[in-house]
């Protein structure tokens, strides 16, 4: 602050004597020192994780993830057929540490046989501090809840927004379309290009990232950063539901949200009991190139059963060679862009493809249903259900 | 062919003056046709490999059977005669096109400029292309107008457009200077590719197309391509093989070429419409496929001496054969999947290429 108005006086003496091009650079200078003041202000008056580690023991055991994965999981009875690939999924990325403060356990919803009653004693602020392990392995701490996060990934707008928490967020990124409430939010800049300026002039109090690129280019702000990787399978969108409830202080809601996402992917998949065999089916996101069973597309093939030809790509995501399309015949061929049914009907190497022959090569739509995974990509899992099984979910795709 | 050949073609020709090493201009002929029969061998090799194992035997009765007026009992499965003519088959003709393509035209523009540096893209065209492809992929314009493609129309297009626009700039008193036309070529194409990188950048839709096409490949090529092409590069190649002597008066000076009677002005109009728009009509349907047209030329003057007369021909062949090899290692050597063939051209260009230099500088 003494530095600052030091630093106008200079200006003004300076102001008599030196042209005009002069006077220019050095106020533009003047706003870049004062920028640089207040992100120093903002680091030190925001609590570093360093600080809080300190009043984390370091506890390597295996006891705390255990502890942890106990915590936030509610009611492990509602996703029985699913629960082993969230514990394997979920231990290795984001593990959610409970403070030592012995004081996490009224925050948990507990098990409460109906989750329609909420525990009444809300969390008291005891909960915090909260120690989240990131997908780099750094532990980012809350104190309290963070009330202007800066949110660079689709998923955590739609976590937040479906809890009703979405007023916390202060700006998300460039190419957000969903949810409607989310679109007017101010745009801070993509995974590529982050506008570091805009962010520190929202002043937040938390930075969240799904992309590792994305890290080093916030992490300089002064900012926590939060940097979550994109869960492994469908599964693994109700954890980061649960950790984001803990975050925000609402683990109510994500209770409440979890509850309806798990029953209504158990729907889809009680469905399908009696299906031995799904159809094949080759993913396009045009070009070829197509999701591998390691990825978060593939594992939706696989959870809904249908037969990705893809399932020995060596790579997570490429371009599978035509020739084996034709060989493999796809009777579903899911198309993410518009233009890619016409360029197959347009091929005729294709034209003995039962996909192609029978039709059956619907675009995802709208467009982005499969490609966040947040709330919503359960209403990705729903038309891809219909798409590959028309006759147990009924056909009201319309085919195209 | 028309070719300006004779016995007298034997006499060694130093045009450009870098090295003296022996020429092997004998029989150039000979050495044409060896190399017309090496494409055709290896392009019917490449067409019995892939992800798909098709045994040799069955490939070529497939391939026969697919000849015009030849029907054989089909003993395999439709899918194969699918795979082997309808994928296999054309995306080796195009790859062998465009490859020869890129390497003729490289050659004329290394001629025709007299710069080793000079490839097809110098003047514009890949960046006008590629500028073309993004707005048609990036943008809402539809792909398909009544049943046309506009990818390789914008791409081809965009290509012309940017060419002309270099042409236009450095032309001047009905005359082109060759090193403003290469400037101007150079500004026009980083202008093109900054309105493609920022229209990347903005764009919320995949962007993967636009960077498969910027790379190259033949994944899903198919005859229309090829028809596509055809009327371009057959005539495009005939002419440009027809101006290898005036290439050759060339290499010593504009003047000294004019006062050999070679009318400067209009071989040089000539010759970068051709090599523009074969290249455009090859880029316009394979993408951006980088280096051959820069090496392959090089690498045919290093075997066998700088007469353009020779020299154009086989660039064309090492260019096709090279762009067969390169797409064959693309689509096996990670398969089921595939990898974009420019990586291929450098990744196996590159070494081979230093390898011709080191034995050239042995010397």
């Amino acid at each position: 602050m003494e530095s600052n108005e030091g630093s106008t006086k200079v200006l003004k003496s300076w102001t008599k004597r030196v042209p005009r091009a002069g006077i220019l650079s050095l106020v533009a200078m003047a706003a870049i020192l004062m920028l640089a003041v207040a992100c120093g202000d903002d680091a030190t008056a925001t609590p570093g994780p360093t600080v809080a580690s300190t009043d984390v023991p370091a506890d390597p055991g295996s006891a705390t993830p255990t502890a942890a994965a106990a915590a936030v999981t509610p009611q492990p009875a509602t996703q029985p057929a699913i629960t082993p690939g969230v514990t394997n999924f979920f231990t290795p990325t984001a593990v959610l540490e409970p403070t030592p403060a012995s004081a996490f356990t009224p925050v948990l919803p507990t098990p409460a046989p109906t989750p329609t009653a909420p525990p009444t004693p809300t969390p008291t602020p005891s909960h915090y501090p909260l120690t989240v392990t990131d997908s780099n392995g750094e532990e980012v701490v809350f104190e309290e809840a963070p009330n202007k996060i800066v949110a660079l990934d689709s998923a955590v707008v739609e976590f937040l927004f479906a809890m009703g928490e979405g007023d916390r967020i202060v700006a998300t990124h460039d190419f957000l379309t969903y949810p409607p409430e989310a679109v007017d939010l101010p745009r801070v800049g993509s995974a590529f290009q982050v506008n570091a300026e805009r962010i520190l002039e929202l002043d937040p109090d938390l930075i969240t990232v799904f992309f590792a690129s994305a890290v080093d280019a916030v992490s300089g702000l002064g900012i926590p950063v939060l940097y979550i990787e994109t869960p492994q399978d469908v599964q693994g969108i109700p954890e980061q539901i649960q950790m984001w409830g803990a975050i925000v202080n609402n683990p109510e809601a994500a209770g409440r949200v979890t509850e309806k996402f798990d029953s209504r992917l158990a729907m889809i998949l009680e469905k399908l009991a009696d299906v031995e065999e799904g159809p094949r089916v080759f993913h396009d996101d045009s070009l070829f190139y197509t999701s591998g069973p390691d990825t978060f597309v593939g594992n939706a093939y696989t959870l809904l059963k249908a037969q990705n030809i893809a399932n020995d790509l060596p790579a997570p995501y490429g371009q599978l060679s035509p020739e084996v399309i034709v060989e493999r015949d796809p009777e579903v061929i899911v198309a993410t862009f518009s233009n890619i049914p016409q360029e197959y009907l347009d091929n005729p190497a294709f034209e003995n493809v039962s996909a192609v022959k029978n039709n059956r090569i619907p675009v995802v739509e709208p467009d982005g249903i499969l490609s966040v995974a947040g709330t919503r990509f359960l209403e990705g899992v729903e038309w891809l259900a219909k798409a590959l099984y028309p006759d147990l979910f009924g056909d009201e795709l319309g085919y195209e | 062919m028309g070719l300006p050949f004779s016995i007298r073609s034997a006499r060694v020709d130093d045009g450009v003056g870098i090295g003296t090493r022996p020429l092997y201009l004998a029989y150039p002929w000979l050495r044409i046709a060896a190399g017309v029969v090496v494409v055709l061998a290896i392009g019917l090799v490449a067409t019995g490999v892939g992800s798909v194992y098709i045994p040799p035997l069955t490939t070529a009765k497939i391939l026969v059977d697919n000849l015009p007026l030849v029907d054989m009992d089909a003993t395999w499965p439709d899918s194969w005669d699918t795979i082997i003519w309808q994928i296999r088959f054309p995306r080796i003709v195009l790859a062998a096109l465009v490859g020869g393509c890129l390497a003729i035209s490289g050659a004329t523009y290394q001629g025709l400029f007299r710069n080793p540096l000079a490839d097809p893209y110098l003047i514009g065209v890949s960046a006008g292309a590629g500028l073309g492809a993004t707005i048609i992929i990036i943008t809402s314009v539809p792909f398909h107008v009544h049943g046309v493609g506009l990818l390789p129309v914008a791409a081809f297009g965009g290509a012309v457009v940017a060419v002309v626009a270099a042409y236009v700039v450095a032309r001047r008193a009905a005359a082109v200077q060759l090193s403003t036309l290469i400037l101007a070529g150079v500004a026009i194409g980083y202008m093109a590719a900054a309105v493609t990188s920022y229209l990347m950048i903005r764009s919320d839709n995949d962007v993967r197309p636009v960077l498969a096409f910027l790379l190259g490949g033949f994944t899903g090529s198919q005859w229309k391509d090829v028809y596509m092409v055809l009327p371009y590069l057959v005539p495009g190649f005939a002419l440009m093989m027809v101006y290898g002597r005036i290439l050759n008066m060339f290499q010593l000076d504009e003047d000294e070429a004019r006062q050999l009677g070679v009318n400067v002005e209009r071989t040089k109009i000539v010759l970068i419409a051709l090599a523009s728009l074969t290249t455009a009509a090859a880029v316009s349907v394979s993408g951006l496929i980088g280096f051959v047209g820069l090496i392959a030329p090089h690498a045919v003057r290093l075997l066998w001496g700088y007469d353009h007369r020779t020299l154009l021909p086989m660039a064309l062949l090492v260019g096709a054969t090279f762009m067969i090899v390169a797409d064959l290692v693309a689509r096996t050597v990670v398969s089921p999947s595939e990898l974009p063939v420019g990586i291929v051209t450098a990744f196996c260009g590159a070494p081979f290429f230093l390898y011709l230099l080191r034995r050239r500088a042995a010397v």
